[in-house]
């Protein structure tokens, strides 16, 4: 099961503490003062840093969602329901999803 | 000269081994180290600040009130130049609490990790101290400590845990403070303000970072008793803030009553208008809760909100 990215525009402030901690993952672009996830993570190391940034992220702008990893492909961010923090102490509550390419 | 004391005691902690043993804290304390600006400096304080475009940071999304449309522009400008100063006054003593708590945390943290990142905090507030005493006097003069602050503020200073400290500075002070300030960005047109918001939120977000990260940590390695003390200390810390009247020698007071006197406002009247907004559970609803909308969550996250208390968050209006 791997885990896809995703910044909530309206809770991020642009603090970069993500693209600090995922800098393959995340930016803020020059110009704007929300985070960007420019990559979804491919390796182990960047999806632990991915759910990293999440779990710390003081606004809990940055969310992950479950998804199922056979039909898992990185593609453009799109909106999204039903979302949590990964890692937190409330369950996200989330069924595996496919997504299309 | 003005002050007050209180007493504290802390349980100071030395740690002999300096190796790194909460990588998250040590990546977050060599982002701070990064991220020091001078508030002497990065401020553009030659840029004057135009009364008319400070905004009133008390009243987001609020139509004005009957009783301040009723005032001439002039006088309008200087009723929000007052609320502002107001405000930020007891966000600039809450900054020098938050210095004198990190100090605390330097002290009676049990990681080397932790100690060193909040050393940094130490410096950060005290800039926060700097920049707002120096923007107030822009608008008006420094106004006394709210009551229900200054209750939370000593309540953490004095108490007895660690994690309370961490629980009732990092994690609820921080994340009002974070979530303001972000309101406030939103609200002002002043450039000078706007800088300083953007420069304090950036650390505000590492301080309330670190309360989660050591929160989440910590709290599941607590026996129960000490948890639920935490928990019931999370959820007074809240009420406290959130619902204390404004005392004055033992008196319930309105604290904005100067103001309106000042501005030639009937203290009854606006008070009458401001409680009738208020009954209206939709106008309430709509109106951005820093406690409801940010700090919450947040304890949620950290796993202090449990089937102990949910229901007592729910019951005072502090639930998300
Ligand atoms: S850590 Fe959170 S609030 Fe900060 S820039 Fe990233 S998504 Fe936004
Ligand atoms: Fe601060
Ligand atoms: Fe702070």
């Amino acid at each position: 099961m791997s885990r896809r990215f995703e910044v909530i525009e309206e809770e991020c402030i642009g603090c970069s503490l993500c693209s600090e901690r995922a800098p393959g993952n995340l930016e803020i672009r020059s110009g704007s003062t929300t985070a960007q996830v420019f990559k979804q993570p491919e390796t182990p190391e960047e999806e632990e840093a991915c759910h990293e940034a999440s779990d710390y992220c003081p606004t809990g702008g940055l969310k992950a969602r479950s998804v199922d990893s056979a039909s898992t492909k990185p593609q453009a961010d799109t909106g999204s329901p039903a979302l949590a923090p990964a890692g937190d102490s409330k369950p996200a509550g989330i069924a595996p999803m496919k997504l299309e390419n | 000269m003005s002050f007050e004391t209180i007493d504290t005691s802390v349980q100071a902690l030395w740690r002999f081994d300096y190796d790194s043993n909460i990588k998250q804290l040590r990546d977050l304390y060599e982002v701070a180290k990064k991220e020091q600006w001078n508030a002497a400096l990065d401020v553009p304080w030659d840029i004057p600040t135009d009364a008319a475009v400070v905004g009133d940071m008390s009243a987001p999304n609020v139509e004005p009130y009957d009783f301040v449309k009723a005032l001439t522009k002039d006088k309008q400008i200087e009723f929000a130049k007052r609320r502002s100063a107001h405000l930020l006054s007891n966000f600039l003593h809450g900054e020098q609490g938050a210095m004198m708590i990190c100090g605390q945390l330097v002290e009676v943290v049990p990681d080397m990790d932790g100690k060193l990142y909040a050393a940094t905090q130490v410096i950060d507030e005290a800039r926060h101290v700097e920049v707002f005493a120096r923007y107030i006097k822009r608008l008006d003069r420094v106004y006394p400590l709210m009551t229900g602050l200054k209750n939370l503020l000593n309540a953490v200073l004095q108490a007895d845990m660690w994690q309370m400290k961490c629980i009732g500075m990092q994690v609820i002070a921080e994340s009002i403070a974070m979530g303001s300030f972000k309101t406030m960005r939103a609200i002002t047109h002043d450039e000078v303000f706007k800088k300083i918001l953007e420069l304090t939120s950036q650390d505000e977000a590492r301080h309330v970072s670190y309360g989660l990260i050591y929160m989440k940590d910590a709290i599941p390695k607590m026996n129960e008793p000490d948890r639920d003390r935490l928990e019931d200390f999370a959820f007074a810390a809240m009420t406290m803030l959130a619902t204390t009247p404004q005392m004055e020698g033992g008196k319930r007071v309105d604290p904005f009553e100067q103001i309106y006197l000042e501005l030639g406002i009937d203290p009854a009247r606006a008070n009458s208008e401001i409680i009738s907004r208020m009954a209206d559970p939709e106008f309430v609803k709509a109106q951005p809760n820093p406690f409801r909308d940010y700090a919450y969550p947040q304890l949620e996250r950290v796993g202090l909100i449990t089937d102990r208390t949910r229901a007592k968050y729910r019951e005072v209006g502090l639930a998300a």
